[in-house]
């Protein structure tokens, strides 16, 4: 094995407009995000030799078009074009950390020297994730008949179990909520800026699947976000301020063996990946100074801050109560707002502000961090985790 | 294609030669549970090898159908189609008694949905299916029965 150890650098960032439902098609939101990355670090498209993502569709009952429903690397690498690509990765789950990560491995391995990662996601008109399914095979057969199709009810089991076994109630994790809102009021990016929220707002919004409400899920959006990599040997030839990789990991495997989703199974496998990414990295909780932990649904980073040892298992709910998460804190979290207060994204509300933040580029609410922890996925369907570094 | 029951329309059922024999004891009023005849340990979904022993023959056992409710959530809104009638309903995760981690998912039948709490103990109740003679194994309240 041979630790990354900021070998590689992040050295572009950029998103493209993001909202609720946008005019442009979802092929001119990459291509806007991709390009303002590449401009970012000072290189063109023709600079451009790798490029990674995460394809899927950001929903139940999806179409398929690319450039509409998707973006996959075929249609970038066509339209915007990118003439010189010598490799290319499309992960088949998780967000734009595990595909980042795939690049990560491949500018140190030497197959690219400029790796282009991305994550586009399309929010169409009307319901979004109703679940109609016809006909079940599989692991389907023990779920459907009983009308558990439900993305938002299958991630509500684990917590459901979290809050019983633990005592955390809907108050506690209100803190959370109302604080990531506060950043993301701070971010000209989020589709929630300059739109805070109370205690009283999270804990009246109406129930989808209980325990989790409207608000516990991230919001549906058109937007892109994107980064570029190279090795920290060129970044040094780049009018940039580079992000160092110091440690990652892209993992996510389920190790039980039932129906649904566990919390004993995530934190089985979350805990795997954190140990993994520590050790990858050299360095522990305490030399971390700056959180971004994925908010897909509002609970999960309670389970971060213990699968990562940022406090004891059982009493996340509780350590995220004082000022320690803060933006004035020891370690704050979620400072652009996260998934819950930019938008759904899949892991860029986390990667592009670490990057961000680490290069002093966040005005408002820029905050004191040399070493940032990011992460975004889920423990069982593909997770991709990594220590930046403002020094080397 | 299922037919409705009471307003609501169940995804139709293709059972494999994996799940045929659980969905065959459902039919029959039984809650069977793929075991490893290496190593008894049960599986559910049934699996065609035993990540325990990796042995590859199995039997179905009838078990007991009681158990305490291990995770749950109640749907408020109609985002499952052909279920829009049953809201709102409670999804359960069931762990049996016969082994620990051993989880089997229902709806909680016969009880306001706010019964479903994480730790009270049930039972299986079969209900039809809505398509052929298929049966849906489902979980009740045992009554008077304590919290685990
Ligand atoms: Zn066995």
């Amino acid at each position: 094995m041979m630790p990354i150890r900021n070998r590689v650098a992040i050295v572009g960032s950029a998103y493209s407009r993001i909202g609720r439902h946008l005019d442009a098609p979802l092929g001119a939101l990459a291509l806007e995000a991709t390009a303002s990355a590449v401009a970012d670090a000072g290189l063109t498209l023709d600079d451009i030799d790798g490029i990674s993502n995460y394809p899927n569709p950001s929903r139940l009952n999806a179409g398929n078009v690319d450039g509409v429903d998707l973006v996959t690397v075929n249609y970038l690498a066509r339209t915007a074009p990118l003439r010189h690509l010598r490799w290319s990765c499309s992960i088949t789950q998780g967000t734009i950390t595990s595909s980042l990560v795939e690049a990560v491995h491949a500018v140190a391995a030497g197959a690219c020297n400029y790796a282009l990662v991305y994550r586009a996601m399309h929010s169409p008109h009307g319901p979004f994730g109703i679940a109609d399914v016809r006909r079940v095979s599989g692991n389907g057969e023990f779920l459907a008949p009983y009308g558990l199709s439900n993305t938002v009810m299958a991630f509500a089991l684990p917590y459901s179990r979290y809050m019983a076994k633990y005592g955390a109630t809907r108050e506690h994790l209100a803190t959370f909520i109302v604080r990531n809102r506060r950043n993301a009021a701070m971010n000209p990016d989020a589709v929630f800026f300059r739109s805070p929220i109370s205690r009283q707002d999270y804990l009246d919004s109406p129930m989808v699947a209980e325990p989790l409400s409207v608000l516990d899920c991230d919001m549906a959006v058109d937007g892109c976000g994107a980064v570029v990599v190279t090795t920290a040997e060129r970044a040094k030839d780049l009018p940039v301020t580079p992000v160092y990789v110091t440690g990652c990991v892209a993992l996510g495997l389920s190790y039980d063996h039932a129906p649904v989703q566990t919390l004993e199974g995530f934190m089985h496998s979350a805990k795997r990946l954190a140990s993994t990414l520590w050790d990858n990295a050299g360095v522990g909780p305490a030399d971390i100074d700056h959180l971004n932990l994925y908010d897909g649904f509002s609970y999960f980073p309670l389970l971060w801050l213990e699968a990562f040892g940022f406090c004891p298992e059982g009493e996340a709910f509780e350590f995220i109560q004082d000022a320690t998460t803060e933006p004035g804190g020891r370690l704050p979290l979620n400072t652009s707002g996260g998934a819950l207060g930019m938008g759904r994204l899949h892991g860029s509300p986390q990667l592009v502000e670490a990057v961000r933040q680490l290069q002093g580029r966040c005005g408002e609410r820029q905050v004191q961090c040399s070493m940032s922890l990011v992460q975004a996925g889920s423990p069982l369907h593909g997770c991709g985790a990594l220590v930046l570094s403002a020094e080397r | 294609m299922a037919v409705p029951i009471a307003g609501i329309r169940r995804p139709a059922l293709d059972p494999s030669p994996l799940s045929a024999p659980f969905w065959a004891a459902a039919a029959r009023g039984e809650l069977a549970i793929q075991a490893c005849t290496g190593c008894s340990k049960m599986h559910h979904p049934p699996v065609p090898v035993c990540p325990d022993c990796h042995g590859t023959a199995f039997d179905f056992a009838v078990v007991a159908g009681t158990g305490a409710i291990y995770e749950c959530s109640v749907m408020r809104q109609a985002r499952v189609v052909g279920f829009e009638a049953m809201v709102p309903y409670a999804c359960v995760v069931v762990e049996l008694d016969e082994q620990p981690g051993l989880l089997v998912v229902g709806n909680l039948l016969g009880a306001p949905v706010e019964a479903a709490r994480v730790g009270s103990a049930v039972r299986v109740h079969f209900e039809p299916y809505g398509q052929g003679d298929l049966q849906l194994p489902q979980f009740v309240l045992v009554a008077g029965a304590k919290a685990r």
